[in-house]
């Protein structure tokens, strides 16, 4: 902190100046600049990413900034399902940070009734009317270290096709006709790379009638030779499960067992 | 999943207030749920794989000093047990064949084995209701289940001339097989502390609980664990009631046939089931069912043993499907996809030269899609990556983790535009996208034009996520009440009104600002008050059949397909065992390898995940081998030695030591999500350019585990197989055996 001689008038007064100041999670982080302005009569550096709004700490008023959406949804940093308040910027679209979501019992309790307007929701993460810390939501650090994770520069955006062989690393990048395309016709999706084997496509094995072994026919119908594994508890499994009963195979695994 | 900051936050206020005790069972002292500076809460140290003997010492001494209550585990069915006041019922009083030489040996009493006239009962599905036979408490002859409202407890005799006891008086024996002193030496609990719990949890009638996670139960022996949570439930009388184990996170129907949209039903989806297939997992059948063991009997082959385990009680597994898929049995995956898992670096012992090299080999797997952001673990060896989502532009309705019993569902929704490639139909590549493009190219049933049916009959197309998860939010806005239109202030704020025109296209307009209100939400989650009723019950549900078994006979009939050996149909600790259910001790020196191991939740990586985040990194760059005080001053080892856990059959196990006290004495744990070999450590290649892997990513240590060595190499000369739980089909995470050297 600046001033360690800072009356406790003064203090107040700046913790006043940070109420209003900010009421998200870069409050604590900003604390002596703010401490340190409302002492000296400077206005608060504009640095570092905008607030979502300012909530008066006398009245609980609050003045949202326009520039920021604060939309609220689910966080998938690990299987706990917790729910979480996403930041964007209005005008790009573009992540500024992930917090917790007062609306959800996962991250936030007690929590805010659903019926609770949105003002609410911006009083929650503010001292005012006393609810600081009490029904704010919160995120841990996996949450927020997930964040980081997916915005790294080696996120895969378009479909990658094996350039060598399985295993060695090499890819090339292929258009999604083409992916859609070699994946349910197969054929001799490698012999540019010197792989003469034919492959089976997802059309060939959707045979849902011929069993994969005559001799052993409980083992299911040809299509139950397709094996999918994924999802847990981020809600995305309606999707692989709908495919694989469709599709003719009960081999749809969720994270369950690993 | 337990949901963590939902029970901190729920029992720090109780635990303060001194209205709430925990006492936390863990290997590790881990992540700073139990600190010096709340009242209440106790570490207790627990040994890997021994959670059942924990369970087994309480039970034992909850029935010597008859502190259960009687009353709410004698109701035979659930009506009996709502009259008398409580949420469920169990099998205690049932009756089970103890003559070894009755064909229904080890089975559960049934009224023709009794000789009772059974009335011809169907259930709603019209299948036949079992009548299962108990000692009326009210006039002490046998009688069905259905007949009296309670069985007895302690009956040891015969029926109709067939030697029966109850389920209680078969876990009175087993929970006895072992003395107090030998639990306390299992477990690593004194016999103060094991008997100061059974204690108090029999002091504070329903209102006690037993928290238990997928970790306690990831051993070889872990179904007991399981099983002994459950008796402990009931043996209070605790299940349904508020206080005691109410059942976690009810939900309304969203992404199945629910109020605005029957997600659920698909015309004209083939006929496969368990019924007609066999998981690839081995699992739902019984060695003897499958017709290889019919076709090898019949060929004269006499007791054939497979060459891989079947798990007639286990569910489908992937860590098992895995393992099948790279042994080819019992039948080879043509296709293999997979998104948002690692389930090679998950399985324990997996990840290793020999499983990997057949994931590469196509002959061995023909066709490998990996859906991923990053080349993780699976996408390395995949033929094809297809980008996918991350969460903030995936749609998703997960319901809170366990422990929380209120209503309700969160609804993850795509918050921003996604970054994966934009098709020219406007849709962005993503898992959901690439199921609906392969099901629309096979033509398969319930997808496409048409797929999709509201409950008026009108039809809506499913070509991509938004198609289908927005639906179910409807059901969620309008489950129960419909929730009120969005306040067209707050949809500003929020940019709800400048959506994509899919999102609002995916459902009615009179359903889009209901669903814009639970978009804006997060969610929708009901009052608290909305579950719980006046006299301690959970009002919700809780007229529900909620049985609980003190006796399984799916466990008591599972005969191991290689020994042919049963373990019994009550709790008992079974000490750890290899496949064919041979204990763990009888191959191997615990002299020799006197350590087990345990993993925990990471707090600076999550799952197999993070490792790729540099902040994650910045605040901890590896984890650590992490070792009791007294057994590192035993091997000599000090705080940041580099050491080795070495298995019987030597996979090494090789990190940083932190020796502390939080640590159970015999054991060792790492935070899971270590120690990665591709997602960023590996060089990559994509259009001819080089990417370095960067090693920082690789760091850590990961457990290590044994194959299982009574099937691999044995039942087969190139089958592999990891060590796994014998009901339960998942695998030996936590236990094993080791020694810790000084690399």
């Amino acid at each position: 902190m600046g001033s360690m001689d800072i009356d406790r008038r003064t203090f107040v007064s700046a913790m006043g100046a940070l109420g209003a100041l900010s009421v998200a999670g870069a409050a604590l982080g900003s604390q002596p600049t703010a401490a340190v302005a409302a002492e000296s009569a400077f206005p608060a550096p504009a640095k570092g990413k905008p607030v979502e709004a300012s909530v008066d700490p006398k009245t609980g008023d609050v003045t949202v900034n326009e520039d920021v959406l604060v939309r609220y949804s689910g966080c998938v940093g690990c299987y706990c399902s917790c729910g979480n308040r996403v930041k964007l910027d209005r005008e790009t679209g573009s992540v500024l940070g992930v917090g917790g979501n007062p609306y959800n019992p996962a991250d936030a309790y007690p929590f805010l009734d659903f019926e609770a307007p949105l003002t609410e929701a911006y009083q929650s993460l503010s001292y005012a009317n006393g609810k600081g810390n009490q029904l704010r939501g919160t995120i841990c650090g996996r949450g927020n270290g997930t964040l980081d994770g997916y915005t790294q520069p080696d996120r895969i955006t378009v479909p990658l096709k094996r350039a060598g062989k399985r295993g060695e690393g090499k890819w090339k990048a292929i258009g999604w006709d083409q992916l859609i395309k070699e994946v349910t016709e197969g054929g001799k999706l490698f012999a540019e790379i010197g792989e003469d084997r034919e492959v089976m496509g997802f059309k060939e094995l959707h045979d849902t009638k011929t069993p994969m072994n005559p001799d052993e026919p409980g083992l299911g119908p040809v299509s139950n030779q397709l094996v999918m594994l994924g999802s847990r508890s981020d809600g995305r499994g309606s999707f692989s499960s709908r495919f694989a009963s469709t599709f003719g195979t009960i081999n749809a695994y969720g994270h369950s067992s690993s | 999943m337990i949901n963590f900051q939902s029970s901190g936050k729920r029992t720090l206020k109780n635990l303060a207030a001194g209205k709430l005790k925990i006492d936390v069972l863990d290997c590790t002292l881990a992540n700073g749920s139990v600190t010096p500076t709340i009242p209440g809460i106790n570490w207790i140290p627990i040994k890997p794989a021994t959670n059942a003997a924990f369970c087994a010492a309480l039970v034992q001494k909850i029935i010597a000093d008859k502190t259960y209550n009687a009353d709410a585990i004698s109701f035979t069915t659930q009506k009996a047990a709502v009259e008398g006041g409580y949420g469920a019922y169990t099998n205690a009083t049932y009756l089970v064949i103890v003559d070894e030489n009755h064909p229904n040996y080890r089975k559960l009493m049934r009224a023709a084995d009794a000789g009772i006239d059974a009335p011809e009962e169907k259930d709603k599905d019209g299948k036949a209701v079992e009548q299962y036979v108990v000692i009326d408490a009210a006039t002490g002859q046998p009688t069905l289940h259905s007949a009296c409202s309670k069985g007895t407890l302690e009956f040891e005799g015969e029926v109709n001339g067939v030697a029966v006891r109850t389920g209680f008086s078969l876990l009175t024996e087993t929970v006895n097989e072992y003395t107090m002193d030998e639990y306390a030496e299992i477990t690593g609990v004194s016999v103060e502390d094991l008997e100061r719990i059974a204690r108090e949890y029999t002091s504070h009638g329903t209102r006690v609980g037993i928290c238990h996670k997928g970790g306690s139960a990831a051993s070889v022996n872990g179904i007991d664990t399981v099983m002994g949570a459950a008796v402990l439930h009931a043996i209070v009388g605790a299940n349904q009631m508020i206080g005691g184990n109410a059942p976690n996170s009810p939900a309304p129907t969203t992404t199945g046939n629910g109020a605005r949209y029957k997600l659920g039903a698909i015309e004209g989806k083939p006929d496969v089931s368990t019924k007609n297939a066999c998981y690839i997992s081995r699992t739902v059948k019984a060695w003897e069912k499958t017709d290889e063991y019919k076709n090898r009997v019949a060929a004269g082959e006499k007791d054939p043993k497979p060459l891989m385990p079947w798990f007639a009680n286990g569910a489908a597994s992937d860590s098992q499907a895995l393992l099948s898929i790279v042994n080819k049995y019992p039948y080879q995956a043509k296709i293999l996809t997979s998104f948002m898992c690692n389930t090679i670096q998950a399985t324990p012992g997996a990840m290793r030269d020999e499983v990997v090299e057949r994931l590469c080999d196509p002959e061995v797997l023909p066709l490998h899609i990996v859906c991923d952001v990053f080349v993780g673990e699976h996408a390395q060896y995949a033929d094809y990556i297809v980008p996918d989502v991350t969460p903030y532009e995936s749609f998703g309705l997960p319901t809170t983790g366990t422990t929380f019993t209120g209503y309700g569902t969160t609804v993850r929704w795509q918050v921003k535009e996604p970054e994966s490639m934009k098709l020219a139909d406007g849709r962005h590549a993503s898992w959901e996208t690439f199921l609906a493009d392969v099901a629309e190219a096979c033509g398969l049933p319930g997808w496409g034009e048409g797929a999709l049916h509201d409950v008026d009959g009108k039809a809506w197309p499913l070509r991509d996520a938004a198609d289908f998860y927005l639906k179910a939010v409807a059901n969620l806005a309008y489950a129960e009440e419909p929730v009120a239109d969005i306040d067209a202030q707050e949809a500003h704020l929020q940019g709800l009104d400048e959506l994509p025109d899919s999102f609002k296209a995916a459902v009615s307009d009179e359903e889009w600002p209901k669903v814009q209100s639970v978009l804006s939400r997060g969610g929708r989650y009901w009052p608290m008050s909305y579950v719980h009723d006046a006299d301690g019950r959970r009002s919700r549900g809780y007229q529900d059949e909620n049985q609980t078994y003190f006796y399984s006979e799916k466990r008591a009939t599972n005969k191991n397909c290689y020994s042919g050996k049963q373990l019994p149909g009550t709790l008992r600790y079974n000490p750890e065992t290899f496949t064919d259910l041979s204990p763990m001790e009888d191959h191997f020196s615990r002299e020799e390898y006197p350590f087990s191991a345990s993993e925990h939740k990471p707090r600076f990586r999550s799952i197999s995940m993070l490792s790729n985040s540099p902040v994650m990194r910045d605040l901890c760059s590896h984890n650590y081998i992490e070792l009791n005080r007294e057994d590192a001053a035993d091997l000599g080892i000090k705080d940041g030695d580099k050491v080795c856990a070495t298995t019987p059959l030597g996979d090494v196990s090789e990190g940083v030591a932190m020796v502390r006290a939080g640590q159970v004495k015999g054991a060792f744990a790492l935070a899971f999500g270590y120690e990665h070999q591709n997602y960023g450590a590996q060089d990559i290649e994509v259009d001819g350019k080089a990417t370095k892997g960067d090693p920082a990513i690789a760091a850590g240590v990961r457990i290590h585990q044994m194959l299982d060595p009574t099937v691999t190499g044995v039942t087969g000369d190139d089958v592999i197989s990891i060590i796994a739980e014998n009901d339960a089909a998942s695998p030996g995470r936590c236990g094993g055996m080791f020694k810790i050297e000084k690399a």
